[in-house]
């Protein structure tokens, strides 16, 4: 599910104009923007509109400005497009709609259509488009209730007000003391801090469970199934203890199952610290297969980098990590796309190669295969986790990275060579774990770029050396990055 | 391929775990390595965190099949080799440790054996155990947890605590907490252990007030304990066959199955322990008695003799004298010595071990002139290494009466054929290497691997046997006799120097 679901067509076209614009430095011509929207100018003009008419609420901080031939975006320091995001989806009538299911957790056609201020069929059409996206969350709306797991139902909630409604409306309006208490009861019973950014995402959860807990008929069948092996786990056998204590003090008559949720989560989000995570590995059985397959993905990582020894800090930051992607896999699915995962794959593929990429997919299948997951179709978390798999490799192999010491050896008449150095060293800048100058024949160099092969095989000592084809190409800057990648390892 | 069949040998040491896949040829097929953190809660005391260990063994486990490309059913059994007298008391029900392990190194507990030893228990403990009291074997280390966890002997009188040493532990938790059990070889090193009757000694059991109840069940080193939990092995539910204390493992990996056969481990220390057959031998000079180890129904007993400084000697040379860049430039170095032997190292840093027994003298240096080289000093810190192995195996000799045909070494410094060659000569006995210096973990999966018929048989093994070199005895014993005299004389020497503090 993307974002972009909870919104109309033309709006969704209104985002992507503000997207074009910011990736291509503010301005972009008519035809460009035609061609990536695949539309007609006159439609084109009446986005335009649209959005100017919408912008005025940001009284001139953000301003898009066209004149049949370019369009150009102007917007304050202060502004960013996450603001422009945030107008649209508080317009959105299909985020109207979660938001009263969840707090009112069923609806009449009536109320709903008098509430939204819609005709009924074009109720019924947004109902119809949002259980399509729903459907990965194996969630529906159905006689004016939101109907599935409870686990997926409250992980659904929990992802969208955390991603894409104003979380910290509903944690002013929401939150009390009963809330406040219970993050309390968890630090004491669990002896653990919670820190302010984690403490925001328990307190929403505590929010949605509080509105949740006392609903009567919910499902579990599949949480039940996933927490068999957990049983025996000492931070479950906590849990469970201090949800049956929370409750009973408001004379609250919970379900068994109602621990297990509350489990799933703190393993499922950074809640813990670091440190808080790592004395629970120390003890947690491994019954449950998430601890054996942490296990089993980090040796995967050592051995794949051919680290000899790992720093101990960065091996345990990889099973803090890989517990959270594990416990998504385990128990969740359907995800909010909250990055465009193209995009980031692209981005990524840039920063650390292309190798790291296929490596990410084979971790993920490895996961899934020990799972059994279950087949969800357009499974969005399937995405998201492997972008956190890259993500987690990309840390790693930038930790574990040396400085590589690059000489620049060109063979060319002196102002050439010296303009072509400089733009060499300038382009190579945002590489990690390099260090670049022109080559100096006293010192020592893990790799050589120059442009003619030296005469003598040890010209360079035991440097290796990269015969560049066309200076600046994009295919010397992609191999380059390669042989870096692989000096890394 | 999956018809294939492999061993794995878990070798839990001091400082590190590791996990060897080895085929029915002894190739080593794939492995992984994995450090943990040793605390150091105040001076003298060594501890571990058990459940580090734990994982640590489970992170090799997964290593060694990731990179062996093994399957975990393939392995037909699981042998494990441990540090050995490192104590670990947990809670039987929920599995949790009530304290760090303490380390064999800790001397945490020696309060506790000082009052044993004061109190007249030494020949008694000595008759039973064939140990020397002292806080290096786990018994004393026992009583210091039950005196410092709150509650613990009241749990431990009811049956709540287990203890064990690291192989009972990895057994307890591979097993899904099945399998209590321990070995012989491990047995034998707590102290509580009647090496003669083959069972946990009542006496000193109760002189130390610490509950049979929750002491593990002592089996033979091979044969099958129980099968790995399949959430514990990746699925697979595999027998555990073998186990051993690290050198008692080693002894086995060396194949030293006759009586008079010695093996020694060159590392930071030397271990050096010696077969002496089906009757123990309990020594006259203050080596320790031991089971070597139990197979087909039958005992093993072994002397075994330390040397504190070995490999560390080496180290001293390279890290506080500077005088070498890496320990394997003191083979090129020794052979660059000109001089005739007249220099004697005594490296006494900690004392001197058996037969000398004297913990307070310290290192010293003789025979230096003007003309003496660095190479000189170097070859003659590599000697005493050597001069120092003598002292132990001569002292096993007269011990146990029997002859001694063969040295068999491994360990780091065996890989250097100068100190080896020098072994033979100042020893006037053959010294053998084995091809694979891995004999801990050897030893361990042929344990293991004889439990389930992976090999048939000891002969089998027997004929498996590589070895990595022969050095012949080349010193005219003339020279032996007189480089050994004053090795005898440097000794009595540097014992004499006991400067006044």
């Amino acid at each position: 599910m993307k974002v972009e679901h909870f919104l109309e067509k033309n709006e969704v076209r209104e985002i992507t104009i503000f997207k074009q614009l910011v990736l291509n430095n503010g301005i972009l011509s008519y035809t460009k923007m035609l061609e990536h929207l695949s539309i007609s100018k006159a439609s084109l003009e009446n986005d335009l509109e649209s959005i100017s008419s919408r912008m005025t609420v940001f009284d001139k901080q953000i301003q898009v400005l066209y004149d049949g031939q370019t369009i150009e975006l102007k917007m304050s320091d202060e502004q960013s497009l996450q603001h422009i995001y945030r107008l649209y989806l508080n317009q959105s009538v299909k985020i109207e709609i979660i938001n009263y299911l969840f707090k009112h957790k069923e609806f009449s056609i009536t109320k709903l259509t008098q509430k939204l201020a819609i005709s009924e069929s074009s109720l019924f059409r947004k109902i119809k488009e949002l259980n399509s996206h729903l459907k990965e969350f194996s969630l529906k709306i159905r006689n004016g209730q939101l109907q599935g797991e409870e686990l997926q139902i409250r992980y659904f909630y929990f992802q969208f007000y955390y991603y894409i409604e104003d979380k910290t409306t509903l944690i002013t309006s929401r939150s009390d003391n009963q809330i406040t208490q219970a993050v309390h009861s968890l630090e004491n019973f669990l002896q653990v801090t919670i820190v302010p950014e984690n403490r925001q995402r328990l307190t929403i959860w505590l929010i949605i469970s509080k509105s949740r807990v006392t609903n009567k008929d919910k499902k579990y069948k599949h949480l039940r199934k996933q927490m068999q092996p957990y049983v025996k786990d000492p931070l479950y056998h906590k849990v469970q203890v201090m949800v049956l204590r929370y409750y009973s003090r408001y004379s609250i008559e919970v379900d068994e199952e109602e621990a297990m949720l509350h489990f799933a989560f703190l393993l499922a989000f950074p809640i813990l610290t670091e440190d808080d995570f790592h004395e629970y590995t120390l003890i947690r059985d491994r019954h449950a297969p998430i601890a054996s397959l942490d296990t089993y993905i980090v040796e995967t990582i050592i051995i794949h980098f051919k680290f000899r020894r790992p720093p101990y800090m960065l091996e345990r930051d990889m099973y803090y990590h890989l517990t959270h992607i594990h416990t998504r896999l385990y128990f969740f699915h359907g995800d909010i796309e909250i990055y465009e995962y193209e995009e980031m794959i692209a981005r990524e593929k840039q920063l650390v190669g292309k190798s790291l990429v296929p490596f990410a997919r084979t971790l993920l299948t490895i996961s899934t295969d020990k799972f059994m997951s279950i087949e969800v179709e357009n499974n969005s978390l399937l995405k998201m986790e492997l972008l956190k798999y890259i993500s987690l490799l990309t840390l790693i192999s930038f930790k574990m990275a040396n400085v590589i010491q690059i000489g620049i050896d060109l063979k060319m008449d002196e102002l050439y060579k010296e303009t072509l150095s400089e733009l060499l060293i300038l382009k190579m800048r945002p590489i990690n774990g390099i260090q670049v100058e022109r080559y100096q024949p006293s010192k020592e160099y893990d790799l050589i770029l120059t442009n003619d092969k030296p005469v003598e095989e040890n010209h360079y000592e035991d440097a290796r050396v990269y015969i560049l084809s066309e200076i600046l190409s994009s295919f010397d800057m992609a191999s380059i990055q390669r042989v870096i990648q692989e000096l890394h390892t | 391929m999956t018809d294939t069949k492999y061993i794995m040998s878990i070798d839990q040491g001091t400082t590190s775990s590791r996990a060897i896949i080895y085929d029915k040829q002894l190739n080593t097929i794939g492995s992984s390595q994995k450090e943990f953190t040793q605390i150091f809660p105040q001076s003298g005391w060594v501890e571990h965190n058990p459940n580090e260990i734990w994982n640590s063994v489970q992170s090799v486990i997964a290593g060694a099949f990731i990179e062996s490309g093994v399957k975990p059913e393939q392995i037909a059994g699981i042998g494990i080799t441990n540090q050995r007298e490192t104590t670990i008391v947990w809670d039987k029900e929920t599995g949790l440790p009530i304290y760090n392990a303490v380390v064999w190194q800790s001397r945490q507990s020696a309060p506790i054996a000082s009052e044993l030893y004061e109190a007249g228990h030494s020949e008694m403990i000595h008759e039973k155990t064939g140990l020397i009291i002292d806080s290096y074997f786990s018994a004393t280390k026992i009583r210091w947890i039950l005196d410092h966890v709150e509650g613990a002997q009241e749990r431990a009188e009811n049956g709540e605590l287990m203890f064990g040493t690291v192989d009972t532990w990895l057994v307890w938790k591979l097993t899904g907490g099945k399998s209590f059990v321990t070995d012989y070889s491990n047995a034998s090193r707590t102290m509580l252990y009647n090496i003669h009757k083959l069972e946990w000694d009542q006496e000193i059991l109760d002189l130390l007030n610490i509950p049979l109840v929750m002491m593990p069940e002592v089996r033979s080193n091979s044969e099958v304990y129980g099968n790995t939990a399949n959430y514990h092995f990746y699925g697979a539910n595999t027998p555990i066959s073998g186990m051993a204390g690290d050198q008692q493992a080693a002894l086995f990996g060396q194949m030293a199955f006759e009586p008079g056969m010695v093996k020694n481990t060159y590392g930071t220390g030397s271990f050096i322990v010696m077969n002496t057959g089906e009757t123990p031998q309990l020594s006259d000079n203050n080596l320790l008695t031991t089971i070597g180890y139990g197979i087909n129904g039958k005992i093993y007993y072994a002397l075994e003799g330390s040397i504190f400084v070995a490999g560390s000697s080496v180290q001293w040379l390279r890290d506080g004298l500077k005088m070498i860049e890496n320990s394997s430039d003191s083979e090129a170095l020794a052979k660059k010595s000109k001089n005739d032997n007249e220099v004697f190292v005594v490296p006494a840093f900690t004392g001197l071990g058996a037969p000398y027994w004297d913990s307070d003298a310290r290192g010293s240096v003789f025979g230096l002139t003007r003309g003496t080289t660095k190479e000189d000093f170097v070859k003659a810190t590599l000697q005493s290494i050597a001069y120092q192995a003598r002292d132990v195996i001569d002292t096993m000799n007269k011990d146990a009466g029997i002859d001694i045909p063969l040295l068999k070494v491994d360990g780091g410094a065996a890989n250097n054929d100068w100190l080896l060659q020098f072994q033979a000569d100042i020893l006037g006995t053959k010294v053998q290497r084995a091809h694979n210096l891995e004999t801990t973990a050897l030893g361990a999966a042929y344990l293991a691997g004889l439990a389930v018929g992976f090999w048939e048989s000891m002969d089998e093994i027997k004929d498996m046997y590589e070895e990595g070199g022969t050095f012949e005895p080349q010193m005219p014993e003339e020279e032996r006799q007189k480089l050994y005299k004053n090795w005898r004389l440097a000794v009595k020497a540097t014992q004499v120097f006991k400067p006044e503090a």
